[in-house]
């Protein structure tokens, strides 16, 4: 650890620090449905947009595979698509509210079995920024929620659940930072989905007492998009309190863009790597602190691709903010693999030619 | 003599295409929008509750702007009712709400100061230097005072 702690801290998550300077109620909708047609899902964000909502993640379903025959006209998902463009009249709007406007992708995987899960840890599912796991089971839920490595976990509330939630699981997700999703779309659809989703999230929300849940829209259309004010007012509904609701839609979201952050750029979810070339003038110092403090010699002028290795400053994350979301995790993890982190830094700096 | 406390809901009807907005959607539309979504979002119960002294107190045809009253103690019904309205006279609509507050005056307060910031917008988007000296020239001249003598038409509409 100690080699970290001397060649500390450059915030790595990029997108959250560029939010953290524009106030703390950064509102975020994790979850709009983007297998709808292009058109729709641009009008969708369009409008989220004019919201004023900060953060908003695009879901896609992973298509589900049959399983005899067929390996070979497999539907793969497609590695995560780049951002919508936004129209004139949106950026002026998103600009005069002073708020950035972050688009994320994020994939939906409908498990039922254990043995599915291998599937998570394919490259292309691990190139989408947010990882969500709908488990079918009462089985999968609670591997879920004390296992897998994901986000959130988004059971379907517009049916009657297959199963009950189980506290022990839950205690389990909270423990690990998971967030359990309700979307509230589907109430606002028709009426037999409002009585499930109501009942469901009554359920899970008396069950979690009121933490590690986030209210995501799961809009197809434009229409269904209710501005952050209205969604925390939907929360009271559910059973949150007026603080808990607030924070469904903004403080409980930037916590599951940390987790996901700290599960996809990071080695072992203890650091993280930057090229130099990408720092900004007032970390330049952490450069020199490097240096000094490994004995290394790096030329701050040169390219940092062709002095092969040199170029890459290693963070620890303590100084970010996630510390307190992830500490816990990151506590278990270290203690496993403290003998591993020295060979780790050491190989990750080969490497680091490919690592931005 | 204990005066009753009200609560008055500043919301903007966002609709589907900008067209609609010029067809009439008046007060009585809204007021029975509401009433019904209560009525199935919370029942008889509720919909008696708001019943007394629920009333559509502003609406400004051309921005979508309007404002409701509502007895506070049944503040919360209102609010966890407005995301389940769908529709106002057959018309597809989403309501979101600006502002909440006790008073007629700070709901024009704050409106005047939105208003003045839909016309920053409206400032970025312009291309002609006419059409920039015209939006300048508004947004100079929102201030509350102008407002409290035509409540609220003078900002958007002015461009």
């Amino acid at each position: 650890m100690h080699v970290h702690r001397t060649t500390t801290t450059v915030p790595v998550f990029q997108y959250i620090n560029n939010n953290r300077e524009f106030g703390k109620m950064d509102t975020c909708d994790l979850h709009l449905l983007g297998n709808s047609d292009e058109n729709a899902l641009k009008l969708s964000l369009q409008c989220a947009a004019r919201l004023g909502y900060g953060v908003v993640a695009i879901g896609y379903n992973c298509p589900v595979q049959e399983k005899q025959g067929g390996d070979k006209n497999k539907v793969k998902l497609p590695n995560a698509p780049a951002a919508v463009k936004l129209d004139g009249q949106t950026k002026a709007a998103v600009g005069v509210q002073s708020k950035g406007f972050k688009q994320l992708s994020r994939v939906n995987m409908v498990l039922s079995e254990g043995s599915e899960t291998h599937k998570l840890r394919q490259d292309n599912i691990q190139s989408y920024d947010l990882l969500a796991v709908q488990p079918t089971t009462e089985k999968m839920f609670h591997m879920a929620c004390t296992k897998l490595e994901i986000d959130i976990v988004c059971v379907d509330m517009t049916e009657k659940l297959p199963f009950y939630f189980k506290r022990v699981a839950i205690n389990a997700a909270i423990e690990r930072g998971l967030y359990f999703e309700i979307p509230y779309a589907p109430a606002i659809r028709d009426s037999t989905m409002r009585k499930n989703v109501l009942s469901n999230a009554m359920a899970l929300i008396t069950l979690c007492r009121g933490k590690n849940v986030i209210i995501t829209s799961q809009a197809t259309k434009p229409l269904e998009i209710r501005g952050p004010h209205d969604v925390a007012n939907l929360g009271l509904l559910f059973g949150l309190s007026e603080q808990e609701a607030k924070n469904a839609v903004s403080t409980n979201c930037r916590a599951v863009l940390y987790h996901a952050a700290t599960r996809r750029n990071t080695i072992k979810s203890v650091m993280s790597l930057q090229q130099i070339g990408d720092l900004s003038g007032k970390d330049r110092w952490k450069v020199k602190a490097g240096q000094e403090a490994c004995g290394m010699s790096i030329q701050e002028g040169g390219d940092p691709t062709e002095d092969e290795g040199s170029g890459v400053v290693a963070q620890s994350l303590e100084g970010s903010e996630g510390r307190a979301k992830t500490s816990k995790r990151r506590k278990s993890k270290s203690k496993r693999n403290s003998v591993d982190e020295q060979s780790a830094m050491k190989r990750t700096r080969q490497d680091s030619a490919g690592v931005d | 003599m204990v005066r009753i406390k009200n609560r008055y809901f500043l919301c903007e009807l966002v609709f589907e295409d900008a067209i609609w907005r010029a067809l009439a959607v008046n007060n009585q539309h809204l007021y029975n929008a509401v009433k019904d979504a209560v009525r199935q979002i919370h029942g008889d119960y509720g919909a008696a509750a708001i019943a007394w002294g629920l009333n559509v107190k502003y609406l400004n045809p051309d921005t979508g702007v309007m404002m409701i009253r509502v007895r506070r103690q049944n503040q919360k019904i209102l609010s966890t009712t407005l995301p389940f309205i769908k529709s106002v006279a057959s018309f597809p609509v989403t309501m979101r709400t600006l502002h909440i507050s006790g008073t007629i005056r700070s709901c024009q307060k704050f409106l005047v100061k939105y208003n003045r910031r839909q016309l920053v917008v409206l400032l970025r988007q312009c291309r002609t230097k006419e059409e920039r000296q015209k939006v300048r020239e508004s947004i100079r001249r929102c201030t509350l005072e102008q407002e409290e003598e035509e409540f609220g038409d003078g900002a958007l509409e002015d461009t």
